[in-house]
């Protein structure tokens, strides 16, 4: 689920549409966390579909690290890339914000990040000054976050977290051990609003 | 899954979202099919969800007449009840458009063939509203129903129909498909009347929403169609 303070707009017509932030979302808030209603769609699940179901895959789903496809049910799904993306993280089960989000911006991923087959790749137009031109299948995209996602989880304690109901004390502890970090925060839990 | 031809638009706080026409689209035109990415859960399932994922569902699925409650993956469950919808059900998979929608227009379904816990005030304002829908509608009103739907579908094999080569075919659709298929719509269509969940009235449901969870087990429906419209 695609944290609260969002909502869908157009960006334009070679894009489509984007998630926004409709409020502050400071660094370290989950953005997103993979829930019961997201769909995880197994090779098995996907071999009886027609071929006139290739673009709706490549459009709606994206690749976990299993070789499983993941249909987002929300927002959630329409999430952008970016070669400097706001939020980080979606192999560990939830995302977190890597830098504060100001209301208007949007809520982004590096793609590379998401196990893109060969012909997935596209020519980016993210705007920002690191962008890489082209979004490719990339092994080393997640330890170019590494360091950021290390800081926005470290942080999580110190803001408010209206996703954390969908993200149990397990995946929060795997996630923490993911990026580097000791698996349990002593001072305090993640608290929900 | 909704036509390609629409769109997501917000309406108002109160009345929340709605699904409008991109482009025309012709009477007759499939607007939603069920497909495999629409998600069916037992009560139970639903009962067992994170209250936060509870409430998205309570809201936005409509529950057959099996007592499944019928979670759209897209935009699909955004559709508003109109008592003049733009379309109608037919099978188990089908919404039909039973008049030409413009551009602009919001596309609606009648949420009376949706097994609904309880009556809901209707401020749809189309001519013929009947201030409020509640789960005894489709006992009444079937015969006018079955009728648009009969009348819609003539139109069937004579239009564009995108949603086609990704419906998920329930029992009952299978001879519709084949009808078309032959490009002919010499079919005798479902009644309805079928859409009825047994066991389900007034106040035999539990929580708030629209389409709250049955109290009592599901029991044998009166055919197996489900109900053919996604819900808001």
């Amino acid at each position: 689920m695609i944290h609260p303070d969002t909502e869908v707009r157009r960006v334009d017509d070679v894009v489509g549409v984007g998630v926004f932030a409709t409020a502050f979302i400071p660094r370290g808030t989950l953005t997103w966390a993979l829930d019961p209603l997201d769909q995880l769609l197994t090779p098995e699940r996907l071999a009886p579909l027609g071929p006139q179901w290739d673009a709706w895959l490549d459009h709606h789903t994206y690749h976990d690290p299993a070789g499983n496809r993941v249909l987002c049910w929300d927002a959630g799904r329409s999430m952008n890339h970016s070669c400097r993306p706001t939020c980080g993280g979606s192999d560990l089960g939830f995302e977190v914000a890597l830098v504060d989000i100001h209301p208007g911006e949007q809520l982004t991923n590096d793609y590379g990040t998401l196990h893109l087959e060969a012909s997935e790749g596209f020519t980016c137009r993210c705007g920002a000054v690191e962008c890489r031109g082209v979004v490719a299948p990339d092994g080393s995209a997640w330890q170019r976050w590494l360091p950021e996602l290390r800081d926005a989880l470290a942080s999580m304690t110190t803001v408010p977290q209206p996703l954390a109901p969908l993200v149990t004390p397990a995946v929060l502890r795997a996630g923490r051990r993911a990026v580097g970090l000791p698996a349990t925060e002593r001072r305090r839990r993640l608290h929900a609003v | 899954m909704i036509h390609p031809h629409t769109e997501l638009k917000f309406i108002s706080s109160s009345v929340g979202h709605g699904v409008f026409a991109t482009a025309f689209i012709p009477k007759g035109t499939f607007l939603w099919v069920l497909d495999p990415f629409d998600r069916i859960l037992t009560a139970d399932e639903v009962r067992a969800l994170p209250p936060m994922l509870k409430t998205a569902v309570e809201r936005w699925a409509y529950v057959d007449p099996t007592g499944h409650f019928v979670f759209c993956w897209d935009h699909g469950r955004y559709m508003n009840h109109s008592c003049r919808p733009t379309s109608r059900g037919i099978g188990d998979a089908f919404e039909i458009a039973v008049r030409d929608i413009q551009p602009g227009e919001e596309l609606s379904c009648e949420y009376g063939i949706l097994n609904i816990a309880k009556s809901f005030p209707c401020a749809c304002g189309q001519p013929g509203c009947r201030g409020s829908v509640g789960p005894g509608d489709l006992e009444r009103l079937f015969p006018i129903w079955d009728a648009e739907a009969q009348d819609a579908f003539q139109h069937a094999a004579s239009v564009a129909q995108p949603l086609l080569p990704f419906v998920k075919a329930g029992p009952r659709d299978h001879a519709i498909l084949e009808v078309l298929a032959k490009g002919s719509t010499e079919a005798e269509l479902p009644s309805h009347r079928d859409y009825r969940r047994e066991g389900v009235t007034d106040g035999t449901v539990e929580g708030e929403g629209l389409w709250a969870i049955a109290a009592a087990p599901a029991r044998r429906p009166r055919a197996t169609r489900r109900a053919g419209a996604a819900a808001r």
